[in-house]
């Protein structure tokens, strides 16, 4: 799908910026024909199992059309330890590793070679951005990812910025967004905030992708002057509950662009997308499908979801939303509050205080507010006690002191909170631990 | 090993954190201080006191039950420097 794209439309976009990456950029014809060199040199690989372990984006996107062509099973593990691999290797069994340095000794092709007529598509597996364990694998095709991407002529030339790895399902969607619409897909060399404005700015960003902490620290920490001066038409946020609080600084920051909050998984693929500026979702949409095929209902305080699904199978099972009757758990927690539906955070999240029930999410918006708070992380913490406690870490802005920190802290979670729901652990840390997906880790016992 | 004086010092210090993350001061702490709400400390405040101690002191003399009880924060004092001198430390299987 991705490499019959990639191909068939060469002659009239071969000149069209593809990727930027740094200092670098690559044509859609510079690309085309690096995949055209690859999938003569790796005819071998044809139908095979094969790890994509490859960091350069331009090889990584090479590499990917061309074992589509090759009808390949493309595994996008990503640049890993060696250990790692090998870890990944014995679980999921697949043929050959491709990394770096087997994309840099093939020469590009020109492509009026190429022999794209067959319809098929390859597969692709993505593994789950798990932050403990072993993740999940999840089986796709590149041409049931490719449906739902909303093509248009009006993306053409268009500038979109990823916040998230290339190798996780929100990664390949932006990634398919930009190359089915022959738009330029902006990789910043890091996602470090500073840089993130300078990429935006220098490279004439129009739409940007990434999870709401990626947003919440380029608010915070990015350069007022760059971010407003930005031609930002489109933000785009996903992989978290985006709050209230982070939605108002984006409108405020960002007053010209869309702001779209989408709610996918790796599992279940996009299900439905909110823009109206608000958090949570319409309660509307328990009652009409958000989107065609999508269905969706709250049974004790849990969001189930009914209706397609791009996944073909997860680790070797039939996915149960294959078939339509079936209603499968989200593990997102969710609270109807009038015309609104509002997220209460991940199930496996609730810290439990000698019984009673306590929302991270509602606890870090809570302290959101504070002076000189720039972002927090609710965790449960094992209490020889209580069970458990809650938990907070907290990132101060400059100037803010950890002294001054805890009366208004108390303060105010009295004010928003119940006794068991307030913070009685809290440290200062210069950064929140983020998983490589850029989603706040809540992971329990952390040290 | 720790010192009786040390780990006084240390559990007293880690009260008055507690105190302070609250948004108020202890005018008094001794070992004669008595654990109930007198200090302005709730029984989920003396569980977290125990939490920060168990990654300060890494004993957690808790995880085994309490067999006896705790009036002054001398007898927490006294818990923590028994604990501590049966050598058992926290992830340690205990018989």
């Amino acid at each position: 799908m991705i490499g019959r794209h990639l191909t068939e439309g060469f002659a009239r976009h071969r000149d069209r910026i593809a990727l930027i990456h740094g200092h670098d950029q690559f044509t859609y014809g510079d690309i085309g024909e690096l995949a055209n060199g690859l999938v003569d040199a790796w005819s071998a690989l044809s139908g095979q199992r094969v790890a994509v372990s490859i960091a350069a984006p331009a090889s990584f996107v090479a590499a990917i059309a061309a074992l589509d062509l090759l009808r390949s099973h493309a595994f996008l593990v990503g640049a890993r330890r060696h250990e790692e691999l090998q870890n990944l290797q014995d679980a999921f069994a697949w043929d050959r590793t491709i990394r770096d340095q087997d994309v840099q000794m093939v020469s590009p092709v020109p492509l009026n070679s190429l022999n794209s007529s067959s319809d098929d598509s390859g597969l692709v597996t993505i593994l789950t951005s798990g932050t403990t364990g072993r993740p999940k694998a999840i089986h796709h095709s590149w041409k049931r990812l490719a449906d739902s991407v909303r093509r248009d002529a009006r993306y053409t030339g268009t500038r979109w910025l990823i916040g998230y790895p290339l190798t996780l399902y929100a990664g390949t969607q932006v990634l398919l967004h930009a190359m089915l619409n022959w738009a330029t897909l902006v990789i910043p060399v890091s996602l470090d905030p500073g840089e993130v404005c300078r990429t935006l700015k220098d490279k004439g960003v129009t739409h940007a992708s990434g999870t709401p902490t990626f947003w919440r620290q380029l608010v915070f920490f990015g350069s007022r002057d760059v971010l407003q001066g930005s031609k930002l038409e489109q933000i785009t946020l996903g992989g978290e509950a985006a709050t209230q609080e982070l939605l108002d600084q984006l409108r405020l920051g960002f007053p010209q662009a869309r702001i779209v909050h989408i709610y996918a998984s790796t599992e279940l693929g996009r299900l439905f997308s909110v823009t109206d500026g608000k958090e949570g979702f319409p309660a509307q949409f328990l009652k009409e499908s958000p989107e065609e095929g999508v269905d969706l209902k709250v049974v004790d305080g849990e969001l189930m979801v009914r209706g397609r699904t791009q996944m073909i199978s997860c680790d070797g099972q039939r996915p149960p939303a294959e078939q339509p009757s079936v209603w499968t758990a989200t593990g997102d927690l969710v609270e109807v509050c009038a015309d609104r539906v509002l997220f209460k955070g991940r199930r496996n999240d609730v810290v439990n205080v000698g019984g009673r029930k306590v929302s991270p999410l509602k606890v870090e918006s809570a302290l959101r507010g504070l002076p000189g708070v720039v972002d927090v992380r609710v965790y449960a913490k094992k209490s020889s006690v209580t069970g458990h406690l809650v938990a907070a870490d907290v990132v101060l802005a400059p100037g803010f002191s950890e002294e001054t920190l805890g009366a208004e802290l108390r303060r105010a979670a009295t004010q928003a909170l119940e006794s068991y729901e307030i913070p009685r652990l809290v440290r200062v840390v210069p950064k929140l631990e983020i998983s490589q997906a850029l989603k706040v880790v809540r992971s329990e016992q952390v040290q | 090993m720790v010192s009786r004086e040390e780990l006084t010092e240390t559990i007293l210090a880690v009260i008055r954190e507690t105190v302070a993350l609250k948004g108020s001061s202890i005018t008094s702490l001794t070992l004669e201080s008595r654990i109930d709400e007198s200090l302005g400390l709730e029984s989920l405040d003396w569980a977290a006191i125990v939490a920060v101690l168990e990654e300060r002191t890494q004993v957690d003399p808790f995880q085994r039950g309490l067999k006896q009880e705790l009036q002054t924060v001398g007898d927490l004092v006294d818990l923590y420097v028994s604990e501590i001198n049966h050598g058992v430390r926290v992830g340690e299987s205990v018989r």
